[in-house]
């Protein structure tokens, strides 16, 4: 697929998903996330599979599925408590809604990466992200070796949980201050070695 | 010269302070979210926020907070997730609302205060938006009846909810206003040294 027609079929999905969030909970409503579903599957079957793990509905599941105890008119008896099965309706409604909105939402995060980011930043004017992205990049290795230099120094003065947690501002000052040393020692190297920006 | 030295000096700090953010945002925000810790969100913005304005101590310059929030972004991206949206827009608007206050205010002890409250206050419409991007139309009102429900069902007093969704507020309040004075005593120690 060429990137002028998945930046079009991607435009349809998100228009067809503003469209169902005007809808009310009903047939019409899962009808056009269905449509929203086939299109996130035509593009990237990944996306689908990506939200299909049993984890993430179980529990927003039990609280639809129950809710009807307790929410709605009631129109049958369950276990000896009436219950709603237009409420349960409803519920099934919101959680095809839920698994819709998760499936376009796996679709924009793999296709959204790190580069698309760095070239939409540098169409914004932010100038040399391209450079900041490598930068940052090298320094995460500096910067987790600091934070766990830093947090260790800081825990061993201060055991315990309240101990840890009484001098935060203290943790927040060496970390920020180390950091912006890095920060300085950096910047020297790119001046010395003639690095424009 | 002097002015080549200032913007290499001003893209290395907000870069680093960018990295520093996206890194705790994997580390933290992963350890958080691992143990299910309350408030990850509004305490993920606390932590950003601060960094923030540490950043902004070090390269005073309007737009230094979105280009250090962008760095954080792309540090985000690049990590596993499949979704990875929400709390990228998170660290976007709140890079966004913080430049906006200290572009317009200045960089007093006062102005972070009220940024690093504001960042942390956006996590409650950003609840509200994402269950109705999640839901649909109508959970309000499901959640409202369920609400009233429960209370009838445990015996609790009227509005309950209210002083429940009043208590949830009010510890981004809490939250926020730490994340602030944490930025105001960095800013103070920050220029007795300088």
């Amino acid at each position: 697929m060429s990137a002028k027609t998945s930046g079009r079929l991607l435009s349809a999905v998100l228009a067809v998903f503003a469209l169902s969030l005007f809808l009310p909970p009903g047939l019409f409503q899962a009808a056009v996330g269905l449509v929203v579903v086939v299109l996130v599957a035509v593009q990237d079957f990944g996306a689908l599979r990506a939200v299909g793990r049993l984890r993430f509905w179980f529990f927003p599941g039990i609280f639809f599925a129950l809710a009807p105890l307790w929410v709605g008119h009631p129109d049958m008896e369950v276990w000896g408590r009436s219950y709603s099965r237009s409420q349960l309706g409803q519920g099934a409604a919101f959680l095809w809604h839920a698994y819709v909105f998760t499936a376009l939402v796996a679709l924009l995060s793999r296709r959204v990466s790190a580069r698309m980011a760095a070239a939409w930043a540098e169409k914004c004017g932010l100038r040399s992200f391209g450079l900041r992205l490598a930068l940052a990049l090298i320094a995460l290795k500096l910067l987790r070796r600091m934070l766990a230099e830093t947090i260790g120094v800081y825990r061993r003065q201060r055991p315990g949980i309240a101990g840890f947690l009484k001098d935060l501002p203290v943790l927040a000052g060496a970390v920020t201050g180390n950091c912006a040393r890095l920060a300085e020692n950096i910047a020297i190297l790119f001046y010395i070695r003639g690095i424009r920006v | 010269m002097r002015d080549a030295a200032s913007r290499i000096r001003i893209l290395v700090h907000t870069t680093l302070f960018g990295a520093l953010w996206g890194l705790l945002e994997m580390l933290l925000g992963g350890y958080f979210h691992m143990i299910k810790f309350p408030l990850t969100g509004a305490a993920m913005a606390a932590v950003g926020a601060v960094i923030l304005c540490a950043s902004r101590l070090q390269a005073d310059r309007p737009g230094a907070t979105i280009a250090a929030g962008a760095v954080a972004v792309a540090i985000k991206l690049l990590g596993i997730g499949a979704f990875k949206i929400g709390p990228v827009a998170g660290i976007a608007i709140e890079s966004l609302l913080l430049e906006a206050v200290l572009s317009v205010f200045g960089c007093g002890q006062g102005q972070f205060i009220a940024g690093c409250l504001l960042a942390c206050l956006e996590g409650i419409p950003h609840f509200f938006l994402t269950n109705w991007l999640l839901y649909g139309r109508g959970i309000f009102s499901t959640y409202l009846e369920a609400a009233r429900q429960m209370q009838a069902f445990f015996s609790l007093p009227d509005g309950f909810w209210k002083a429940v969704v009043a208590v949830w507020a009010g510890a981004h309040v809490v939250l926020g206003l730490t994340a602030g004075a944490v930025a105001a005593a960095l800013a103070r120690r920050t220029r007795r040294v300088g």
